[in-house]
């Protein structure tokens, strides 16, 4: 909703703002728009909340060997900095992890769990390992470069274009 | 149980490394496997992407591990199809000289001062 402030000078020449009192002459001086302001509190309440958690995560990454760094010059995005001096970013462990899982397996050890609720724990952690001071999603960023990427957007479209299957790698009713 | 196959010319970059077609395969197709037209699953969760459209749009990308696999359909079709697989390759390249590491760090540099209110005396 979009609420208008007027400040006004009264009789006196003072700036105040509010109702004006029973025959009391106001000269408007500006107005404000209070839904801007209300934007930038939304902003730095989001602000507030990535500062909070990179605590609570540099806080745990200190009881853990403080091995998970978090630089400035890399907008405090959680990185692991490689025998060359040179930052490894967690995302890249979580992504080979997330590879390395056998998810069958783990859903037998966790029979009440379905796959979609594992893949969505695993997805959680990886948003968390890519969580930084500005709020730079790097999943986004690589989606950006897949509209970029012209030899993608060709073989999409030829694969789409070629109905021909390969092979059926699943079907209840057939065997592979 | 939803079924699940793969186009001719996304099956050619999976055949290139026989340990990441075990992979994504055997992903994959748990995530088929477990959904049917009535309940949804792991591949239903991800919407294809609002940037891209005409024959396109439908075109969703999953994250197994380092690769990337685009496939399209959906539970109530009971059907998936591999469209492309893109497969991420080991190379020498460090993590500062990654392209997507290159352009965060771009952002992040460029979103540092937007205005400066007061200049200094």
């Amino acid at each position: 909703m979009t609420k208008v402030d007027v400040q006004y000078v009264d009789n006196y020449g003072e700036t105040v703002s509010g109702v004006p009192k029973p025959g009391e002459t106001r000269i408007a001086i500006y107005q404000t728009n209070v839904s801007a302001i209300d934007m930038v509190e939304s902003q730095l309440d989001e602000l507030a909340k990535r500062v909070g958690l990179l605590r609570t995560m540099s806080y745990i990454s200190n009881t853990t060997g403080g091995h998970v760094k978090f630089h400035e010059e890399y907008g405090y995005i959680p990185i692991l900095i490689g025998n060359d001096n040179r930052p490894v970013l967690l995302l890249r462990l979580v992504e080979i992890l997330d590879g390395l899982i056998d998810y069958e397996m783990l859903q037998s050890e966790l029979p009440t769990l379905s796959l979609s609720q594992i893949d969505g724990a695993i997805q959680f952690i990886r948003k968390l390992s890519q969580i930084n001071s500005r709020g730079i999603d790097l999943d986004d960023l690589e989606d950006e470069e897949d509209m970029q990427d012209d030899e993608l957007m060709v073989a999409l479209r030829a694969s789409l274009a070629n109905q021909e299957i390969a092979r059926v790698l699943f079907d209840d009713n057939r065997t592979r | 149980m939803c079924s699940l196959t793969i186009t001719a010319p996304a099956d050619g970059f999976l055949n290139e490394d026989k340990k990441v077609k075990k992979q994504i395969e055997k992903n994959m197709i748990g995530y088929a496997k477990n959904s049917t037209v009535q309940r949804k699953g792991a591949l239903d969760d991800i919407h294809p992407t609002a940037r891209w459209d005409g024959e396109l749009k439908e075109v969703k990308k999953k994250r197994v591990g380092r690769h990337r696999v685009y496939f399209i359909g959906f539970h109530t079709r009971c059907t998936y199809k591999i469209v492309h697989v893109k497969v991420w390759k080991k190379t020498d390249v460090d993590e500062e000289d990654d392209p997507n590491f290159k352009r965060y760090i771009s952002k992040v540099m460029n979103a540092g001062v937007s205005r400066t209110i007061a200049p200094p005396d």
